[in-house]
């Protein structure tokens, strides 16, 4: 019981790692500020 | 137009460089921000978003022999500039920090913008900045 558990939590970790994806910074060129 | 892009949930702090004519966003760790509603707050103010340099984690993937972007968070892609980026081919599938600039979107069929990748990192390797 206790192995499966720490089976479903390394399946956890290992399926939450890629979504730790995201634009870190946005540098965008803009008309019109003149 | 910086209080409106403040209000995108996951933006961290905006710079305007009305002399650059430049956007500066930084962005909270684990936003799901997406170019497209970046984009869409500078036009609501009446501005035109040009294209945009931009630190980004996710992924490479190939399909039909094209390589895309996807950022994982948001699920947004964009198709990546061919050459002289086939290097980048043998990155995908893989998380990874991206550096690239992404073109204006410029009609229907490329409604996001194409990535031209200018370096990529693993992620966990670097905190993103070049």
């Amino acid at each position: 019981m206790k192995r499966n558990w720490l089976l479903i939590l390394a399946a956890m970790f290992l399926t939450a790692a890629p979504l730790r994806a995201e634009f870190r910074q946005i540098d965008i060129t803009t008309f019109g500020m003149d | 137009m910086s209080v409106s892009i403040k209000k995108i949930p996951g933006v961290e702090s905006v710079n305007v460089s009305l002399k650059q004519g430049l956007v500066s966003i930084t962005l909270k760790p684990g936003n799901t921000i997406t170019l497209t509603q970046v984009r869409k707050a500078i036009k609501d103010d009446a501005f035109t978003p040009k294209e945009a340099r931009v630190v980004a984690v996710g992924e490479l993937a190939a399909a039909n022999g094209r390589l895309r972007f996807k950022v994982a968070g948001t699920n947004e892609v964009f198709p990546v500039e061919p050459a002289p980026h086939a290097l980048w081919q043998k990155q995908t599938g893989k998380p990874l920090l991206v550096n690239g600039i992404i073109s204006e979107p410029t009609n229907r069929s490329d409604n996001t913008g194409i990535l031209q990748i200018t370096g990529t990192s693993e992620t966990g390797a670097t905190n993103g900045k070049e």
